[in-house]
């Protein structure tokens, strides 16, 4: 792979890059010394922002933030009386009897018949059918849910 | 201005329209070379790098490359079948090239339609990844902004670069950063074959152009195509649409440039809004009904026995009006 941009190393850095980006860049670094010294400045650089001291905080400042906090809605506030009703024995059961009662509600209406068509399906039809507009631009290779729906069979190479 | 320079000008008038015409004309053609390159893709806020590759007659490769350049999703075709395989699921998916199948409308019809509603003019020439190119603005012929610019190859005859607008604002956008044209492919490069241990999945589309009585007959349901269709779109076709045992009607229009869909499913049917958008209530026939907003235009359901959802880049009010119209 090309060297990749500052933005990526300095992802690599701060432990945010996901496992399939890693699998690909860590070769490249073992391979490239001038992305490994810049890979080596980032780390200095953020271990010396952690170094720095953390200033003390002023003694007021829970009685300002306190001050400045924006009273509680009514909906937070009933839901803040729901969790504290639904922690212990008492509240498990009124969650579960809950959870049954949405799920008796969910269960008829599948036993209704109704087919729940994604939207995402017709969506993805009407895109289709533009890509054969004279003026469609270049098409990129169409992700997966794209090519979902329709008539399949499976085979296993 | 003199009378000579003024007649000149008016008489340079049309035939610069029609070379805005031959020169799209060109543009819609399949390239006669082959041709290579890296462009760049941007539809609302997504933005994606592609690596194409092409050899005529028909053939194609083009990946979409993650942030570090590695192949996220290939198409290959070699212009019989095309291969589609995501790295992320490694699945391939394995399909008659769709532009075998395509035959909703005869090349020169579509380009009459186009011509009927839309009219092109060249602009000065620019660069492109370092190649001339003349500059195509395609602009409804009722009035308004352009609603596509195309910068296409002097040589070639290749779109470089491709802007979308809609009512002035932009809403897509492709480019080529680099291309070669007449480079040397090989012919593996459009074969594909799954990796080992990759899920192969053959993709058999339903049927599709069909006219509106084949379509009668192929479902359960009446068809209901609506009485009015805003000026300018032209019935193509019907297609099925199957999901999980049900068969969904798939109207389509066109006006040369934008396509119009409106999607009939049976009535033991439920259709959610599309994802990520925020649907807002509105009255078709004094019923509720729901408007998304999509990246490339509104989407519009109802429910009038059977449930119904038009698709297409047009102002609310003539969704609503071809809503009305469904008898």
């Amino acid at each position: 792979m090309n060297c990749p941009g500052f933005e990526l190393l300095s992802a690599h850095c701060d432990g945010q890059l996901t496992r399939e980006e890693e699998r690909t860049l860590l070769p490249h670094l073992a391979s490239c010394p001038a992305c490994a010294r810049t890979l080596r400045a980032l780390a200095a650089a953020k271990s010396a922002l952690q170094d720095l001291p953390v200033p003390p905080a002023p003694r007021d400042l829970a009685a300002r933030l306190l001050e400045s906090a924006p009273r509680p809605s009514v909906l937070a506030a009933f839901l803040a009386e729901l969790k504290a009703g639904l922690s212990g024995p008492s509240g498990a059961v009124a969650a579960a009897a809950l959870a049954a009662a949405l799920m008796l509600f969910w269960g008829r209406r599948q036993a209704d018949g109704l087919l729940a068509v994604p939207a995402e399906v017709l969506v993805s039809a009407h895109r289709r059918y533009a890509q054969t507009m004279p003026l469609a631009p270049e098409a990129a290779p169409p992700p997966p849910a794209l090519l979902a729906g329709g008539a399949e069979e499976r085979d296993v190479y | 201005m003199s009378t000579s320079l003024l007649l000149a000008v008016l008489l340079a008038a049309p035939a610069r329209g029609e070379e805005a015409w031959d020169a799209l004309q060109e543009a819609l053609a399949p390239p006669l070379v082959s041709y290579q390159g890296r462009l760049s893709v941007v539809e609302g806020k997504e933005a994606r790098q592609l690596a194409v590759r092409y050899a005529p007659p028909g053939r194609i490769r083009r990946e979409t490359l993650d942030r570090l350049g590695t192949v996220e999703r290939l198409l290959v075709s070699d212009g019989e079948t095309e291969w589609v395989w995501d790295r992320r699921s490694d699945t391939a998916w394995r399909g008659p090239d769709p532009a075998k199948e395509r035959a909703l409308s005869d090349p020169e019809e579509e380009l009459a339609l186009l011509k009927d509603n839309y009219e092109a003019r060249l602009a000065p020439e620019e660069t492109v990844a370092g190649r001339r190119c003349r500059v195509l603005e395609v602009s409804p012929r009722r009035g308004g902004p352009p609603v596509q610019r195309l910068w296409v190859d002097a040589e070639e005859g290749l779109v470089l670069r491709r802007v979308s607008y809609e009512d002035g604002r932009e809403t897509a956008r492709m480019g080529f950063e680099s291309v070669a044209f007449d480079v040397p492919q090989r012919p593996e490069d459009f074969r594909f074959r799954p990796p080992a241990g990759a899920r192969v999945v053959r993709r058999r589309p339903a049927p599709d152009a069909l006219e509106l009585e084949e379509a009668a007959q192929a479902t359960d349901m009446a068809p209901r195509p609506p009485a009015w269709t805003p000026p300018g779109y032209v019935f193509e076709s019907v297609s099925l649409l199957p999901y999980k045992g049900a068969t969904i009607l798939h109207y389509r229009w066109s006006d040369g440039v934008d396509a119009l869909s409106m999607f009939q499913s049976p009535e033991r049917t439920r259709v959610s809004p599309p994802r990520g958008t925020r649907p807002k209530t509105v009255a078709v026939s004094s019923s509720p009904a729901e408007l998304s907003l999509l990246p490339d235009g509104k989407a519009l359901s109802w429910t009038s026995e059977e449930r119904f959802m038009i698709i297409g880049r047009l102002p609310f009010e003539a969704l609503r009006r071809m809503a009305e119209s469904v008898p």
